[in-house]
């Protein structure tokens, strides 16, 4: 039971991580433009954040699950905001270098989606660890599957911010709901 | 190497996991110019290379019991760096493969055609994610996510040396057999110490696959290009012999990659059995924009067609896109006094100035006073212009990607109206069109009354369509209505050009539950 669980929220958490980059990865497409170009990038920017967390979480050993999803909820609604701005402004012409700076919240969100893994892994044996891992990888490849095949065309950008936002209060609801079970 | 430091393990970890991102990007790149869904490409083999990285990893443990990790690294980067260099072959086979077999209704000639490919990221993951247990094998101190988190930096090195370092700098083969070439490198350093002579004849064998590689590449990729180009079918009577004989019966077609898009160039005399050898055709992305043959037809009715329906010739005509100079010879020729034309490829602008057949069909409007050439993206500069126009010709490429397809959005035609002057105009070819008859109801919306709506939700209230034969969008700023007077057409135009201005009045758009299509909620459009 305490392991199906930690494979869902891994799973949910994966998920939306990975949705929230692919949709950065597109946002940045839009106002940026070059898609495959826009997309390396904020895949590498994505995989280097989980890189610096993975270091990160050896030094933090009492961050909790909810304290990372409450901000990382928080950097992501921030950075909806600020994008829209940013594209309200672009679409006035207003130009500069600082559309650049919608690069720093992918980092953010890579940063705090890589914590959150060593933060469900933590206590559990090698065996169980690998098994709450894979739902990790099933998670992230599950996102980039849904996203260019179903959210994109069927809901649109803010459409899948929405589905990505909606996976992440799913899995902090169900840690404050199951807490005591694990 | 003294691999019981840490450094050189953190390095050979950043290392290889940069080559395999870069395989990876490499990849994604080559089969983006056959499946057009970049956003699809990029993102459904990221997850399949992660998933089997993740499968890898799991199965690694395993696998290197008992085994010198030293060898295995050997063998496993080695492998890497012959499948790796490799991909651009595979890509441009699979692809010959799909036009020669796949019949072009069948799910597998869209977007379902990636499914044929997604075994090339599965294995790049599979062999990566073997990679790290190896390493954490060879190291002394046991520090796992020490090493994890050099492999996660070399990834974005991978993606970002590929991306704009590798990318815009050289082809896609060399850039393959480069990564392969660093790849071996890799592999020889870690197990040199163990076994000198057996890895020396490897490497050897290695490096003379990948030198062949080389010439291998252009080979396949002039395979490719002339059986799209051709569009080849097999038949129960046709032998793979008979297939390249006939390709190297063909001239070679010049393909040209720019940043931002992938041009192929089909010279005169293309076909020894064409008597008139006047074939030389323009393909832009896979798709055909033009022939010799339908050049005139085409650009003709786009603009006397439109100035028919305007009721007079404009003064300054803005183009965008229209590079190969086509559409401002034609508009020059109908009495245009100024013409600026906005094109985004400076690769395309230097080919319509130089090419001789381009020249040939131009006539060098290059040259003349009256038009004036701006190299920038169509959007920026209807967004950062203040001019206005008596009419503005869009002559974009075919919405295949979501990049092109913001040129068809609510916010790029809502720029274009604001740049016209109060009774302008703007014309557009149709980029695809569906017969209804042809199409169920299940297939909507269909691209046409996709670009209806997209065209009103921008302010066009009246968008017109006419030629039966190349169907062109028209639309007036003042939302008049519009007709042709034949009478009026000038005496010296082409046949096709007077058969095809005709208004398609009997469609009638069905736009109930119809989106228009925004940047931030693409609709796409296609058949």
């Amino acid at each position: 039971m305490k392991l199906r669980l930690l494979q869902l929220l891994s799973f949910l958490v994966a998920l939306s991580g990975m949705l929230y980059e692919l949709s950065f990865a597109h946002f940045l497409s839009a106002v940026v433009g070059g898609t495959l170009l826009q997309y390396s990038i904020t895949i590498g920017i994505f995989t280097f954040a989980l890189g610096v967390s993975t270091i990160l979480s050896q030094h933090l050993p009492r961050v909790t699950f909810e304290w990372v999803q409450s901000i990382l909820l928080g950097t992501v609604l921030a950075s909806i905001l600020f994008f829209h701005w940013i594209f309200q402004e672009q679409q006035e012409g207003n130009f500069g270098s600082w559309v650049y700076v919608a690069y720093v919240p992918v980092f953010f969100v890579g940063l705090l989606t890589g914590l959150e893994f060593p933060i469900l892994a933590r206590g559990l044996e090698e065996k169980e660890t690998v098994q709450v891992f894979a739902a990790d990888y099933v998670g992230m490849f599950f996102a980039t599957l849904i996203f260019p095949l179903m959210l994109l065309p069927q809901l649109g950008l803010m459409g899948s911010f929405g589905v990505a936002v909606g996976c992440n209060i799913l899995a902090a609801l169900l840690w404050i709901w199951k807490r005591r079970a694990l | 190497m003294d691999l019981e430091k840490e450094s050189p393990l953190s390095s050979l970890a950043f290392l290889v996991s940069a080559c395999s991102l870069a395989y990876q990007f490499l990849f994604v790149r080559l089969l983006s110019f056959s499946v057009q869904n970049e956003v699809l490409v990029q993102s459904v083999s990221l997850g399949v290379f992660l998933l089997f990285v993740g499968v890898g990893m799991q199965l690694a443990p395993r696998w290197l019991k008992n085994r010198n990790p030293n060898q295995f690294f050997f063998f496993l980067e080695f492998s890497l760096s012959l499948f790796g260099a490799s991909v651009p072959l595979f890509v441009y086979g699979i692809d010959i493969f799909c036009i020669l077999f796949v019949d072009s209704f069948s799910f597998l000639a869209g977007d379902g055609k990636i499914f044929v490919f997604l075994w090339i990221p599965a294995a790049l993951g599979f062999l990566t994610g073997f990679e790290l247990p190896t390493l954490f094998q060879l190291q002394k101190k046991k520090n796992f996510l020490h090493l994890l988190s050099f492999s996660y930096f070399g990834a974005i090195a991978g993606a970002l040396g590929f991306s704009l370092f590798l990318f815009p700098r050289a082809n896609l083969g060399w850039i393959g057999v480069f990564l392969g070439f660093l790849n071996l490198c890799l592999a020889v350093v870690v197990a040199w110490p163990f076994q000198k002579q057996r890895i020396a004849i490897a490497s050897m064998i290695g490096a003379l696959c990948l030198y062949l590689q080389l010439f291998l590449y252009p080979e396949i990729q002039s395979a490719f290009v002339k059986t799209y180009v051709m569009q080849f079918r097999w038949t129960q009577s046709t032998t793979l012999k008979q297939w390249w004989k006939s390709l190297s019966g063909l001239k070679e077609v010049e393909r040209i990659s720019s940043p931002f898009q992938m041009i192929d160039l089909v010279p005169d005399g293309f076909l020894l059995a064409n008597p008139l050898g006047r074939d030389f055709s323009l393909f832009i992305n896979g798709q055909l924009q033009f022939t010799r043959d339908s050049v005139l037809g085409y650009h003709e009715s786009m603009v006397f067609g439109a100035f028919n329906l305007a009721k007079e010739v404009p003064a300054r005509v803005l183009v965008l896109g229209g590079g190969d100079g086509l559409l401002a010879k034609q508009l020059l020729r109908a009495g245009v006094e100024f013409i600026r034309m906005v094109e985004i490829d400076p690769k395309m602008i230097e080919l319509a100035k130089r090419n001789p057949s381009f020249l040939d069909l131009n006539g060098g409007v290059f040259q003349d006073s009256r038009v004036e050439v701006v190299e920038e993206d169509a959007f920026v500069h209807l967004i950062s212009s203040e001019e206005k126009w008596d009419a503005i010709f869009l002559d974009l490429p075919f919405p295949t990607n979501y990049d092109l397809l913001k040129l068809y959005s609510v916010e790029f035609y809502e720029r274009v109206r604001n740049r016209l002057t109060d009774n302008g105009f703007v014309t557009f070819d149709a980029p695809v069109w569906a017969e209804r008859s042809e199409l169920k109801s299940s297939e909507r919306p269909f691209p046409q009354d996709t670009i209806f709506q997209t065209l009103k939700e921008a302010g066009f209230s009246t968008p017109f369509i006419f030629g039966p034969k190349e169907p062109f969008f028209f639309a007036r700023k003042d939302g008049a209505s519009v007709r042709f007077s034949p009478e009026k057409l000038p005496k010296n135009l082409s046949g096709k050009t007077y058969y095809n201005l005709v208004l398609l009045e009997d469609i009638v758009f069905d736009l109930d539950g119809i989106e228009p299509n925004r940047i931030l909620k693409p609709q796409r459009i296609k058949w």
